[in-house]
């Protein structure tokens, strides 16, 4: 874990930082008559989340002379989850413009095109279509919960 | 006497025997597939509840976490592939049971072991959470903040491999719990403008998120990147089987019993202290059966005592789990850090005084979570072959069908496209925890704590702001803060933590 402790380490202490001197000041305000204001049991927390993180790092830097573990995250890998997180950021768009249906069935039809099941047609048909349908009027009909 | 005797009455009306098995089921099918496990189902599956009753509600639920406490040794054994965390130990000696044509023999003593391990850890549930629940209803805002901090910090030595890690993912945990409208002065905090966050950040479509898509994200991630195909399962139905290998013998369950009531004492134990979890039960439960066995140098080669060993005492952490639940307020593991959010979804405040204001519910839990066993038993039994087969069911259709699954139960909390986006944006962190791997068990127990330890904070530096020096008169939370002190020094002592 030592490439991961020192990614962590800066990332967290940075994003502590950021967090105690940016967004604290910016998203917090007010005070409390007798007791401690709302901005000091937040910061309280994330001090010690950005201590933390620096001894995480600093430990870790100042123990190993050695670093030859692999990276904990690739590009290949950071590449992936980022083109993962703009698919579903799409998907709930088209969810709240176009429905439930809509966005369930491009999103089942993408992930299975995706993990090889473009040879089973028939499967692909069945499941994009018939799921979300399913879905849908088993939420609407059994449990009392609209889908959009 | 009487709400035990009505609340057990509740448990066994049909209605809610039925929802009992439609939960143990989706726990089964669900810890049967690898990458699922029961935590993820429950999180996914707490939007179903809304229309049901408070203890309809719970029991579906427990069903889910019970069945997949199993469940997940299905795929251990056939496809030496845990489907759960825990049942990595069942995998040892279930999967060369299962080469050797004996996978139905190791299936049913997993299952036979599994049962009987929860019941063990229910009855100590049953008598141990009330008398707790009695002391705990003494404990004061400083007594309680010091309680919260000690149980924190347990967790976070116990629950991830560095106790470091564990404190950074209980402190950000705690840190957005403290999202939404300020407890003292109604200022928003953290909100961004965003006045869904009022109320925080829920804590189900984070769960979501965390748990279930980020882990569908990094099997996505694996088959597309890594081109990973999925291994064969055995067939255990095959018809040269002998019938022999196709069941528990009375004469093989007397000779593991010993084992499994082992197993069962050390997960109930490990239970019922937050944080370690049902992971190092099974490693531990197995470890003693095989020092304690004549003969050590079989295990990891197909013998029924270590499937027996880990099955018991992985899954006899359920039940115990629930007594820091129950008697304190505190989550003991993921699982009951879910269902506080399902528990107050349905008006109920999990902790010392559910006693006092619900009785009738919590005795009727408890019947339910007899009535589960025997359900586990039954459909886990009458199941096999077609979980068997579930198993086999490829990633490719299951996994899409998760991530539209989790956007339909995202959704259905907050009855708002925004909840899918905090899902979402979880998921994302999640899945950088998991590389990075930080615990969710100890961010979401955290995060679900961080509310109460706010209110016990600030209520004590109010109670004491002028005289502080009282505090050294509330002995108990003396008592916690040294106990405090005393596990950070063992934990860091730990050759994991150096």
């Amino acid at each position: 874990m030592h490439n991961s402790d020192i990614v962590s380490g800066i990332l967290l202490t940075v994003l502590g930082l950021i967090t105690i001197f940016v967004i604290v000041p910016n998203q917090i305000s007010g005070s409390s008559g007798d007791g401690i204001g709302p901005d000091v049991f937040p910061l309280t927390l994330i001090w010690a989340t950005t201590l933390f993180a620096i001894v995480l790092c600093v430990g870790r830097l100042l123990r190993s002379k050695e670093l030859d573990d692999p990276f904990p995250i690739t590009w290949r890998e950071v590449r992936f989850v980022a083109l993962m997180a703009a698919f579903l950021a799409a998907i709930v768009a088209v969810i709240a413009y176009l429905g439930f249906i809509v966005g369930a069935i491009i999103a089942i039809a993408i992930l299975m095109i995706v993990m090889g099941e473009f040879r089973h047609k028939l499967r692909l048909f069945l499941f994009t279509t018939i799921l979300p349908t399913l879905l849908y009027v088993i939420f609407w009909n059994i449990f009392h919960i609209p889908l959009p | 006497m009487q709400h035990i005797l009505a609340g057990i009455g509740d448990a066994l009306s049909l209605i809610n025997v039925l929802y009992v098995a439609f939960g143990v089921s989706i726990g089964i099918f669900v810890g049967a597939i690898p990458g699922l496990n029961a935590p993820m189902a429950i999180a996914i599956a707490v939007p179903l509840t809304f229309t049901m009753s408070p203890l309809a509600a719970i029991a579906f639920l427990i069903g889910i976490n019970k069945g997949g406490t199993y469940g997940g040794s299905i795929s251990a054994i056939l496809l030496n592939t845990p489907g759960s965390p825990e049942a990595t130990s069942t995998a040892f000696d279930g999967y060369p049971l299962a080469q050797k044509g004996k996978g139905l023999k190791a299936l049913k003593m997993a299952l036979y072991s599994s049962v009987f391990g929860d019941s063990l850890s229910d009855i100590v549930l049953f008598t141990v959470a009330a008398p707790l629940a009695l002391v705990a209803l003494k404990l004061g805002p400083p007594e309680l903040t010091a309680v919260l901090i000690f149980a924190l910090t347990i967790i976070a030595g116990l629950a991830g491999k560095s106790m470091l890690r564990g404190l950074i993912a209980a402190a950000l945990g705690g840190f957005l719990s403290t999202v939404g409208l300020d407890i003292e002065t109604a200022e928003p905090r953290l909100t961004f403008g965003f006045i869904e966050l009022n109320d925080g950040i829920p804590l189900l479509p984070m769960a979501i998120g965390l748990l279930a898509l980020s882990e569908i994200i990094i099997q996505i991630e694996r088959f597309v990147l890594g081109g990973r195909s999925e291994g064969a399962a055995i067939d255990i139905f095959a018809r040269d089987v002998p019938a022999e290998d196709k069941t528990v013998s009375l004469q093989e369950f007397k000779d593991c019993f010993r084992t499994i009531i082992r197993s069962s004492l050390i997960g109930t134990g490990i239970g019922a202290l937050p944080g370690i979890g049902a992971v190092v039960a099974g490693f531990l439960g197995y470890g003693a059966a095989k020092r304690a066995s004549k003969t050590p140098d079989e295990f990891g080669k197909g013998k029924l005592e270590g499937v027996a060993a880990a099955e018991a005492a992985n899954s006899a952490v359920t039940g115990a789990n629930l007594i820091p639940l129950l008697a304190v307020g505190i989550p003991g593991s993921l699982s009951a850090a879910i269902l506080i959010g399902a528990f107050l979804i349905h008006g109920v405040d999990p902790g010392p005084l559910i006693f006092e204001e619900h009785p009738r519910l919590v005795y009727g839990i408890f019947g339910a979570m007899v009535i589960a066993n025997v359900m586990n038993l039954f459909i886990g039994s009458v199941g096999l072959r077609f979980f068997a087969i579930l198993v086999r069911f490829p990633n490719s259709v299951i996994h899409p069908v998760i991530v539209v699954l989790c956007i339909a139960g995202s959704f259905a909390i907050g009855n708002a496209v925004f909840s899918i986006g905090i899902m979402v944006t979880f998921a994302i962190i999640g899945y950088f925890m998991r590389k990075l791997d930080f615990s969710f068990a100890t961010f979401i127990i955290g995060f679900a704590l961080g509310d109460s330890l706010e209110v016990s904070f600030r209520q004590t530096v109010i109670l004491f702001a002028e005289h502080p020096s009282q505090l050294l008169t509330h002995w108990i939370a003396l008592a916690f803060i040294l106990l405090t002190l005393f596990s950070v020094y063992r934990i860091l002592r730990r050759p994991a933590n150096r």
